[in-house]
């Protein structure tokens, strides 16, 4: 098992080095000066050189990139233009903001659409299956950003429930929450439902029918391990993609979390922030499948085997039948 | 035959879906003796599997349908049954072993709980206590009991059987019915498996159904024999009769393409055309097409079934008296 | 013909008595079929068509100019003379809106094209010739994943600057590696289908094999990739104009209507309502057709 985790924790390396090459590429290819930025319109030109200097910005993009790899790997990740502060130490608070609103989230589209799915499969080719299939996807095929509107107009201006931006109180975090929860709902529904199908066509349901077993403790007691598997698998994604989409969000809610640092800094031109939220992001990332997978262990004792022996990540798909 | 255990009479299932009807059982009537066993012989798509589950009333919801006909548990005719009644048959008198072991136990629960389960649900008694019983099952069926805690995933093929038949036995029901037990599995654990399926069944005088395609499995295992075709029983007598004194053309047919390891022989057998489409059956004899005795009524009437000798009857005009009129 | 007459049986010969001569039926004619037969995927199609045709005869429908302010009548309220109402600037907001569907789709449609040729090339490529050129191709792409497509849009943007080929090319960039694993994975399952691997077995010719075999099997699944990117692509255009690093005023694109109207929520919801309406019909209306398509193409896939 450590050798697995190790094993896939060097992956993160060349990932790293990929994405911050990319920045790094956008970053100098992006027109106008830091240094103007920073010392705005009024320095002189000697100044701006100065500044210049000082930022290491005349060396070769190759001597700047290898030096801020260097930095990173002692933990430093450069200062914010904006402020001069180190990017880290911005950064941590503020994902600890993302991290409470993406796992709230996620947690509210996992648990309904979970429900939703299990109902929809039972009740297939009924009409309550077509109108939660039709319901979810509604949600999901909505941009998150107009769903966040929506609701602020319903709670926060006509009903005046629920702040419709900041987080002073808990209740700012109500409505972000509820918005990325609600737009993954179908997601979850979807893969729950044809999971559920599918498992309930399985040979030991069968079995356990002709023990005696009663349909719900079926379902509760067979079918319910074996359909979160791959109901598992897609709440790594989702945390991903929660991340992801929580730009645009954060700034719907004017919630000081990293996507709206990002959104911020690539506005700003502020590139040593979106490079530390860039590599924050990628790092979570990877972290949160390892989890996934790790977690597989639990539900499906076959995976053991593979994951311990460093084998395949996931059991191979059957060739297309 | 002293007491009957089962009796089914003019039993139809149909498969019913928007685009076609399949016509799976056909008026089929059986009896089966208690303690004995009976070998339901067929080529895949006979019917077997399906008048199997119409026993255990497990056929597919929605699509399934038993149109006419009785299956009598005891005199207690089981279509008739609640599903909360019929539950409580399932497991606890009736078993069923079904074909693929693979998938037929659950991978995410060890084979100790699967085992209890059926215990739990049937008998009145502890978690604890089923536990033991479970494991006591598994020594049964030569397993070490210790592995209780094991998962499916870790046992061999023909392990998983037995732990399907330890399931199936564990509430010592008077009927088992076995689906195609070993097919899925290596030839040589086979032998193994029917060996121990024989002395369980022994031991306690269950009454056993063997549905097979293999007649060898047939003639080591069974008292009687019941060929189908076409979701019809063709011919039924004792295994000697059948074995012996086969009447029936299709059944006739099945002998010869057993390949024979006294006769050097150029080609196999083979029974020409293919399996009746049982969403289209002729309403004349289903074997018709096929038959290398037929004659000119075959192709108009469907024939009905008749006694060849005492215990062993036929479904062919060659032995009706009436041959002549065709009626 | 058959043993026993049900009532089941005389409905089936009842529907097929009235059932035409069967046609000649093709992958595509029985995807057809089975999208009639399916309401959602029907609605959603309809909408669609709808939308195309008020993109199309925008200048007609629309009752006035999208850039003329009229200070006269400046964050009206809904009316007869101007449905949506008006905003802050005295535009009409209906014929924003009626706009509006032209830019989002036509820069959907483009968006959509330059991705297939972008990521869905190399996902084809990688696929098809697998080995060496596929690793090469998909490492690079796990690392385009790890940056979150909106992200790597705005940075775009930042360096190319807001218009609309910017745009395209933002999307088209953040897409391509979603986009190549699709088309990778769309590829990879008809090549190892086993009809595939039996045709090679009896000898059909390489063309042959592509065009007969491959194309019409990989072409239903890369129908619907393209819908649900359509989608996408919507979704990310109004996204990213919202938050202001999209298309630029007065563009009329329904995300950025929105972000005019953000100022006035409390004060006039509706100049917010409408351009939200016209992005969550038309965003529901492409995926129920692509889930429609999807169903159509691959009735297992259920």
């Amino acid at each position: 098992m450590g050798r697995y985790i190790v094993k896939r924790l060097l992956l993160l390396i060349p990932i790293l080095l990929g994405v911050s090459a990319i920045i790094f590429a956008l970053k100098t290819v992006t027109p106008g000066d830091p240094a103007r930025q920073i010392l705005g319109n009024d320095a002189t030109e000697e100044q701006v050189q100065a500044k210049r200097d000082e930022l290491g910005l005349n060396d070769p993009v190759i001597v700047q990139y290898f030096r801020y790899i260097a930095g990173v790997c002692h933990g430093d990740f450069g200062e914010s233009y904006r402020t001069g502060e180190p990017v880290l130490e911005e950064l941590v608070p503020r994902l600890a903001t993302s991290a409470k609103i993406t796992l709230g989230a996620v947690a509210i589209g996992a648990i309904l659409g979970v429900l939703l799915g299990v109902i929809s499969a039972l009740k297939k080719y009924t009409w309550v299956d077509s109108l939660v299939l039709v319901v979810s996807m509604f949600f999901q095929s909505v941009p998150e950003f107009v769903v966040g509107l929506v609701l602020i107009m319903i709670f926060a201006v006509n009903l005046h429930w629920l702040p419709a931006s900041g987080i002073e109180t808990w209740k700012g975090y109500i409505l972000p929450m509820l918005t990325i929860g609600v737009s993954s709902i179908a997601n979850y529904t979807r893969i729950t439902r044809s999971s559920m199908l599918e498992v309930l066509g399985e040979d030991y349901i069968r079995t356990a029918r002709a023990k005696g077993q009663t349909e719900s403790k079926i379902v509760m007691r067979h079918a319910m391990r074996n359909t979160m598997i791959p109901v598992a698998q897609s709440i790594g994604t989702h945390l991903g993609n929660a991340l992801g989409g929580g730009m645009v969000l954060e700034t719907v809610f004017s919630v000081p979390g990293v996507g709206k640092y990002i959104v911020d800094a690539i506005t700003a031109r502020n590139y040593p922030s979106v490079l530390g939220g860039a590599l924050m992001i990628a790092i979570i990332l990877v972290v949160i499948n390892l989890i996934v997978d790790i977690s597989f262990v639990v539900i499906d004792p076959r995976l053991k085997t593979t994951i311990i022996a460093g084998g395949a990540k996931k059991p191979k798909k059957a060739k297309a039948a | 035959m002293s007491e009957n255990i089962l009796s089914i009479k003019d039993l139809v299932v149909h498969y019913e879906t928007d685009e076609e009807v399949v016509e799976a059982v056909n008026n089929i009537s059986l009896e089966i003796g208690k303690g004995e066993i009976l070998g339901l012989v067929g080529e895949t798509g006979a019917g077997k599997t399906t008048t199997a589950l119409s026993i255990m009333g497990l056929l597919p919801a929605k699509v399934g349908h038993v149109v006419q006909g009785s299956i009598k548990l005891e005199g207690e005719d089981l279509l008739q049954k609640s599903a909360k009644a019929m539950r409580d048959v399932r497991g606890k008198k009736i078993s069923m072993i079904f074909q693929d072991p693979m998938t037929a136990l659950n991978p995410v629960k060890t084979v100790g709980d699967q085992i209890s389960e059926v215990i739990l649900l049937h008998e009145k008694c502890s978690k604890a206590e089923a536990l033991r019983k479970a494991q006591e099952m598994l020594a049964k069926v030569g397993i070490v009991p210790e592995r209780y805690k094991d998962y499916p995933h870790q046992f061999s093929g023909g392990m998983k059987q037995r732990i399907v038949i330890a399931i199936a036995l564990a509430c010592e029901p008077e009927l088992l019915i076995a689906d195609e037990p070993t097919t899925a599995l290596d030839v040589t654990i086979q032998a193994q498996i029917l060996d121990m399926m024989r002395k369980l069944q022994k031991e306690r005088g269950t009454s056993m159904i063997l549905i097979t395609h293999d007649l060898g499995v047939v003639a080591e295992m069974c008292d009687h024999c019941a060929v189908m075709y076409g979701g019809e029983i063709v011919e039924y007598g004792t295994v000697e009769q059948i074995f012996d004194n086969p009447k029936h053309p299709y059944t006739k047919a099945l002998y010869r393409s057993i390949p024979s390891l006294d006769q050097d022989v150029e080609r196999l057998h083979v029974i020409p055309g293919m399996v009746s489409d049982p969403s289209n059956l002729p309403s004349y004899c289903t074997f018709c097409d096929r038959c290398e005795e037929k004659n000119s009524h075959c192709a108009e009437h469907d024939p009905w079934i008749v006694d060849v000798e005492p215990g062993h009857w036929a479904k062919c005009f060659q032995y009706t008296p009436e041959w002549e009129g065709g009626k | 013909m058959a043993k026993m007459h049900t009532p089941a049986m005389e409905k089936i010969e009842r529907k097929n008595a009235k059932r035409r001569k069967p046609k000649r039926s093709t992958p595509a004619t029985e995807a057809w079929k089975r999208f009639k037969r399916n309401p959602t995927a029907l609605i959603g199609l309809i909408v669609v068509a709808l939308l195309l045709l008020i993109a199309i005869f925008a200048p007609l429908i629309a009752p006035y100019d999208y850039q003329v302010q009229d200070f006269m009548a400046m964050s009206q309220k809904p009316s007869s003379a101007h449905l949506f109402g008006t905003d802050q600037l005295g535009r009409d907001i209906f014929s924003r809106c009626i706009y509006g569907a032209r830019y989002s789709l036509v820069i959907a449609l483009f968006c959509t094209i330059a991705a297939f040729f972008s990521g869905g090339l190399l996902g084809i490529i990688a696929g098809y010739f697998g080995g060496k050129v596929d690793t090469i191709i998909m490492r690079i792409m796990d690392i385009f994943q790890a940056i979150p497509m909106i992200m790597m849009a705005m940075c775009i943007v930042a360096v190319l600057g807001n218009g609309i080929p910017q745009l395209v090319a933002a999307i088209m960039f953040a897409s391509m590696p979603t986009m190549a694993r699709n088309n990778r994975a769309a590829i990879l399952r008809v090549r190892g289908c086993d009809y595939i691997e039996s045709s090679e077995a009896i000898g059909v010719g390489q063309v042959r094999m592509i065009v007969k075999h491959m194309i019409p099997n990989a072409v239903g699944v890369m129908v619907i990739y393209f819908v649900g990117f359509l989608a996408v692509s919507i979704m990310m255009m109004s996204s990213m104009s919202y938050i202001g690093v999209g298309l630029a005023a007065p563009t009329p694109e329904w995300g950025l209507i929105l972000n005019d109207g953000k100022a006035y929520m409390t004060q006039s919801p509706y100049m917010m309502l409408f351009p939200a309406l016209c992005i969550m019909v038309t965003c529901f209306a492409f995926n129920l057709m692509g889930d429609g398509l999807r169903d159509a193409f691959d009735p297992k896939m259920k």
